[in-house]
């Protein structure tokens, strides 16, 4: 009933350039289209089969374009075996050993979600014609609860971490069911999934437990010293840190070149109308009567003529006036 | 954008016409040798009467309805003329009681008095606002009056949009440009400034000691921190 043997992270997002830079190595192209139509990635739980070459790579994940999933190391170019036979082993174990192989055996959503019925409620797979809507209506008499880690960098997942650690020392963190994760919150979403994996049980009530405990676990010790992507080397004498200085450096100077004279300019631009204006009314003052004459008639004249069209343009658009006497359009009205 | 350009060169025509700078300055226009204000207002009623016919042309469809409001909108017009003659009349009137100093204006200062530099400086700021103001009582009057068997809320909500998009640019113009121009002179080479000085020291610096005291009290009372930063509240509230 609860998520004691799997989590399962289904990370939605939109095909970004990250995936489509992951197809393109992987020269894929007969399937190019598919990309556009990458709906989730998904991040199996891991079989604790030594023999596995991916156990605990990060790379593990799951691709479903047009309702076929594709493993993301495929994509990488890394030519795996054909190894994405569903289990026939313990009930439950469905997902968990579906992690490598050019192209799954899920050919279509109901095969999905039958695998990951099978993976959350263990061996009672629906076996229905109507697949999609005796899963609906099955699982939605079952209370089921998601745990969802919105996005926000590194903000997310620390936050998301706090969230993690009390819901653990309250023991509801196995209650959940599935865990969907966004960006940010796929960081500590990854971790918590990894954390699961790489236990032998992948008895996540035992992550849980090591979780709630007050002092900082080496998990959470371990997440805080290699989180800092920035820097990861701090001190003055650090490269990582000079770096880093240098890069904040660049980029505000690049900005202010951009927007100072920007602002600049929008300053000086009722400078500049009121030194145009001062410049007109001193030869108005000053110059020939003639010119200023002149000056004052042809600018007047092209201010009439905006007027008028200005005028002409607000009356003809005006919607009583443009369709009044058509019948359809009255019948529209 | 067209009824913007005119916003902004009416006033422009104005200065170039010798408003106020030369009010014995007549231009002749159709016989007549009249000041600029005049042909000013007058090419403003001419403009709009003008563009309301071509639209009457432009849709013979419609012919009749927009004859039958004919009337209405060269009454509307000849009153939105009478209140850009107003706007402009405000505008001059506002500019006597700038403070009359010739280095309001950034060039050309000497070149004029400072009554007309006054003036000048003031319809750069304003005189866009108010000619976009003076077409939004146009619409705000003829939507009021005009006649039409449907599609009344249509209309009003046409000639809403139609004027919000040429009052508001104008409206932060004359923002925008206030600021610009008039705060650099408030805060430079004032006065009041200099006068204010000596008091306004002390007052910010005993308001700095009364809100730091308060703040203290708030942190130690009501701060849930730990013990140490308690302590360290307490210190910062002795020092003070």
């Amino acid at each position: 009933m609860f998520l004691k043997s799997a989590i399962r992270t289904t990370v939605s997002f939109r095909c970004d350039a990250t995936i489509r830079r992951l197809w393109r190595k992987a020269d894929f192209s007969p399937q190019a289209d598919r990309v556009h139509e990458c709906m989730q990635v998904s991040t199996p739980v891991q079989t604790c089969d030594e023999k596995s070459p991916h156990r605990g790579n990060a790379a593990d994940r799951l691709f479903y374009c047009n309702n076929t999933a594709y493993d993301r190391s495929f994509m990488m170019g890394e030519t795996m075996a054909f190894r994405d036979k569903l289990s026939a082993g313990a009930a439950g174990s469905g997902v968990r050993n579906f992690i490598v192989g050019e192209k799954s055996t899920f050919k279509t959503t109901d095969d999905v979600l039958r695998a990951e019925y099978d993976a959350i409620w263990g061996g009672d797979t629906l076996r229905h014609e109507n697949f999609e809507a005796a899963y609906r209506k099955n699982v939605q008499e079952k209370k089921q609860a998601a745990l969802c880690l919105s996005g926000g960098g590194i903000r997310s997942a620390a936050f998301s971490l706090g969230v993690l650690q009390v819901l653990a020392q309250r023991g509801l963190l196995t209650q959940f069911h599935y865990l969907s994760t966004v960006s940010g919150g796929g960081y500590i979403g990854g971790w918590l999934s990894r954390w699961i994996a790489k236990d032998c049980k992948q008895d996540a009530a035992a992550v849980e437990t090591e979780l709630a405990r007050r002092d900082e676990i080496f998990q959470v010790s371990s997440l805080r010293a290699n989180s800092n992507f920035l820097t990861p080397k701090t001190g003055l004498t650090s490269a990582d840190t000079w770096t880093g200085i240098l890069l904040w450096v660049r980029n505000v100077l690049l900005n202010w070149t951009v927007f100072i004279p920007a602002l600049f300019f929008g300053v000086l631009a009722p400078n500049l109308y009121l030194a145009l204006m001062t410049w007109v009314a001193a030869l108005a003052q000053n110059q020939a009567t003639l010119f200023s004459q002149d000056l004052a008639v042809v600018l007047l004249w092209i201010a009439t003529l905006g007027l008028t069209i200005a005028t002409w343009q607000g009356v003809r658009n005006m919607p009583s006036h443009r369709t009044g006497a058509d019948p359809s359009s009255r019948a529209i009205g | 954008m067209p009824l913007l350009l005119w916003a902004a060169l009416a006033p422009l025509v104005l200065v170039a016409g010798g408003y106020k700078l030369q009010p014995e300055l007549k231009f002749q226009m159709f016989g007549e040798s009249q000041p600029i204000l005049f042909w000013l207002l007058a090419f403003n009623f001419g403009a709009k009467i003008v563009g309301y016919v071509i639209a009457l042309m432009t849709n013979p469809r419609n012919f009749f309805l927009y004859l039958r409001n004919f009337l209405t909108w060269v009454i509307v017009v000849a009153v939105a003329t009478g209140a850009l003659w107003f706007a402009i009349s405000v505008i001059e009137e506002l500019s006597t009681r700038l403070p009359a100093k010739s280095h309001l204006l950034m060039s050309a200062g000497a070149a004029l008095n400072e009554q007309v530099a006054a003036v000048v400086f003031a319809l750069s700021i304003l005189g866009p606002l108010g000619a976009t103001l003076a077409h939004l009582l146009l619409s705000a009057l003829y939507v009021g009056f005009r006649h039409a068997d449907f599609q009344d809320d249509a209309d009003r909500e046409w000639l809403a949009r139609l004027s919000a998009v040429s009052v508001f640019p104008t409206l932060l113009w004359a923002i925008f440009a206030l600021i610009c121009l008039f705060l650099p002179f408030v805060f430079i080479d004032n006065e009041w400034l200099h006068k204010l000085a000596p008091t306004l020291g002390p007052t910010i610096d005993t308001l700095g000691k009364v809100f730091g005291v308060i703040s203290g009290f708030v942190a130690v009372l009501g701060g849930s921190g730990s013990g140490p930063s308690k302590v360290l509240a307490y210190l910062a509230l002795l020092a003070r």
